[in-house]
């Protein structure tokens, strides 16, 4: 009999193969050439078939880099990123990034080696329960029992991961199930699902908007997992209608856009929180109502009903009333979204008023460096290149309040989880997934001691990503918090024993120097720039410096403080 | 007056499905008065009844929670607000966990 001409010769007659070519092979026909990774007992036979495989692994120097490196991958491309890591503490050391991901909602499979079926449940060495560990922040998980199952597996798991609201997925793949020997042929991709769209829903948003006043769209990170960032700007763009932002929705509308009024929330612009107090019809598109946007729930937005489009209808209304519910995919569904508003044109005029009636200010006295400034001045610099990943604290509010973002992907930053040591692991995963962007990580000086030894990442592959360490030699936003909310009670947060972050630079072989005064930016920045090979710039920085404005926690937004006089 | 709500859902037979619901469950605030599982054709079909920690859940959102799960096929919130867990004779030759 001849066989059909689309089948190949492995697919007719497969040869046996291991589990672990079986995983190798899978993850390169989904496209998965790049894997960050860290070996041990568990994995050792995956490791065994990735020489001479074709797929990169990119060893990090902790296993928790590389679940934050092959999360980058997933928010920089949507396609999911790869990382692979042993049993036990291997696996464990992944939970934060595979946690981060999921509260994020990034595409991401996480492949972890486990003991071998017949010692499974016996306490053996290295063993633990990575499937009953990860429940609980992932997307989907698997424990693999059987080697032909693999292909299968792995391409259901990059379907999940990366259709729908996006997150990670956990496999667990025992050992003897990697070493076992079988016929099995590559799988395609279950087919998508194709969500019902409510039309009628589509038509009341439109009626809501067009009988509102004060209309305001509230753009968030689900815009970008969407890959709707087109369909966003056109639908903002003809209806004229103004918007806020949320940390994950920077860049979705590029900085400056005349109709973005700015980030909303604990640390966003005052224009964006007064328009959002006021405006009467919300219109949130792949937003969640975290509570670092919206602070006092039942204050948030109070005159405002609300249109709810999102991918995940567990979202909607889960914390704020829907008054239009739009479950829905949402790229097709807003370019075919056609409201007219009415005449909102004082409106428009009062949002633009409130911009310009509280600029940003950059003149900080006396003449030490002031980040915000210069954080400004960098991204301006690097221009559309520019892509910023912050790490947590206050540092990571100052590049979303202060750089310039041409699209979402020009923004990374743990937003859900908070995780401190997502910048430097983060950064050299976007910079792998984008060689041709300017990526920048900004990091504090307590999270860059909590992935510092990635430096040694970037030097082993030459990786020429540029590091910011931001160096108040305090835990910046728990001391700012400890300052305005605890009675100035400091409490384990001076770093002042830090060590020399340009010396450890250097010792991993990594360019570095140390700037401590305003005068010395410009010129700081032009060398930060111009460097072809992996650069760390030690800024040392006020540490008595706080983020503002801020929303005290616990209150609305329309408490916001600008200053620490403020009371609260 | 504490509430009890119920929850059936029908999924795929598949390992784990029921400790991912169980989780959710749990994770989202809730707690589980009791769990009943019966094996059927092509799947299985639980039977939770579940309470709230605090009086701003919502039961339809932990619905839709459960629903997103990947091996669920749908989830029905079966009646509401009850002041007694019922005695689960629907079900026959039902497992209780």
């Amino acid at each position: 009999m001849t066989p059909p001409a689309q089948m190949t010769a492995e697919q007719i007659a497969p040869e046996p193969k291991t589990g672990a070519r079986l995983v190798v092979e899978s993850l390169l026909a989904h496209g998965a050439d790049t894997v960050f990774g860290y070996p041990g007992g568990a994995i050792m036979p995956v490791y065994d078939a990735i020489p001479g495989s074709g797929l990169k692994h990119i060893l990090c120097r902790h296993e928790q880099a590389c679940a934050f490196a092959a999360a980058a991958v997933g928010r920089m491309t949507r396609k999911a990123g790869v990382c692979l890591a042993t049993s036990g503490p291997g696996a464990t050391n992944l939970v934060t990034g595979i946690a981060d991901a999921f509260m994020d909602s990034v595409p991401m499979v996480a492949i972890t080696g486990q003991v071998a079926q017949p010692v499974m449940g016996t306490d053996a060495f290295q063993e633990i329960d990575t499937f009953g560990i990860t429940m609980p922040i992932v997307k989907h998980s698997y424990v693999v029992r059987d080697p032909a199952d693999i292909p299968a597996v792995i391409a259901e798991a990059f379907e999940i991961a990366e259709s729908g609201r996006p997150g990670p997925v956990v496999i667990d793949i025992p050992k003897d199930v990697q070493q076992t020997a079988v016929e099995a042929t590559m799988v395609p991709r279950p087919p998508k699902p194709k969500p019902p769209l409510d039309e009628e829903a589509l038509r009341r948003a439109e009626a809501a908007v067009q009988s509102a006043e004060r209309p305001l769209f509230y753009l968030g990170g689900g815009i970008m997992r969407a890959g709707a960032v087109d369909e966003v700007r056109a639908l903002v763009e003809r209806s004229n209608i103004p918007a806020v932002c949320t940390l994950q929705g920077l860049g979705v509308l590029p900085t400056g856009h005349p109709q973005l009024l700015g980030m909303l929330g604990m640390h966003g612009s005052k224009a964006a929180n007064i328009a959002v107090m006021d405006c009467d019809l919300l219109i949130v598109v792949g937003a969640r109502f975290d509570d670092r946007a919206t602070g006092k729930l039942d204050t948030f937005a109070p005159k405002a009903r609300v249109v709810h489009f999102d991918r995940d209808a567990a979202e909607i209304s889960k914390l704020r009333h829907a008054d239009v519910a739009v479950p829905c995919k949402i790229k097709p569904v807003l370019a075919d979204f056609r409201p007219e508003a009415g005449p909102i044109d004082p409106w428009r005029a009062q949002c633009q008023q409130w911009v310009a009636d509280n600029p940003v200010p950059y003149d900080a006295p006396g003449d030490g460096i002031y980040a915000p400034a210069l954080l400004k001045q960098l991204s301006e610099q690097a221009g559309e290149k520019f892509v910023g990943v912050a790490d947590v604290g206050q540092h990571q509010m100052w590049v979303a309040q202060h750089c310039n973002f041409s699209r979402p992907q020009a923004h990374i930053t743990s937003g859900g989880l908070g995780s401190m040591g997502f910048g430097l692991p983060t950064a050299l995963g976007a910079k792998v997934a984008e060689p041709d962007s300017i990526v920048v990580n900004v990091s504090g000086d307590g999270g860059i001691m909590m992935n510092i030894q990635e430096l040694a990442t970037l030097r082993r592959y030459n990786i020429p990503l540029k590091v910011i360490v931001l160096n108040n030699s305090r835990l910046g936003m728990v001391r700012q918090w400890q300052e305005l909310f605890f009675d100035g009670n400091f409490s384990e947060v001076d770093l002042t024993d830090n060590p020399d972050f340009a010396e450890v630079a250097k010792a991993f072989g990594v360019d570095s120097f140390t700037i401590t005064k305003r005068d010395e930016v410009a010129g700081a920045i032009d060398k930060f720039l111009a460097a072809e090979g992996p650069i760390l710039m030690h800024v040392v920085i006020d540490p008595s410096e706080n983020v503002w404005p801020l929303v005290p926690p616990g209150k609305s937004n329309a408490d916001m403080m600008e200053g620490a006089d403020d009371d609260y | 007056m504490m509430t009890i709500e119920t929850l059936t859902i029908e999924c795929e037979n598949v390992n784990g499905t029921l400790r991912r619901i169980w989780t959710i469950i749990e994770q989202r605030g809730w707690y589980v008065r009791s769990l009943l599982v019966e094996e059927i054709e092509d799947g299985s079909m639980t039977r939770v009844q579940v309470s709230p920690h605090s009086s701003n859940r919502s039961i339809e959102t932990l619905r839709l929670q459960i629903e997103r799960l990947h091996n669920v096929r749908y989830v029905k919130l079966e009646r509401r607000s009850r002041e007694k867990p019922s005695q689960w004779k629907e079900i026959p030759h039902a497992t209780v966990v």
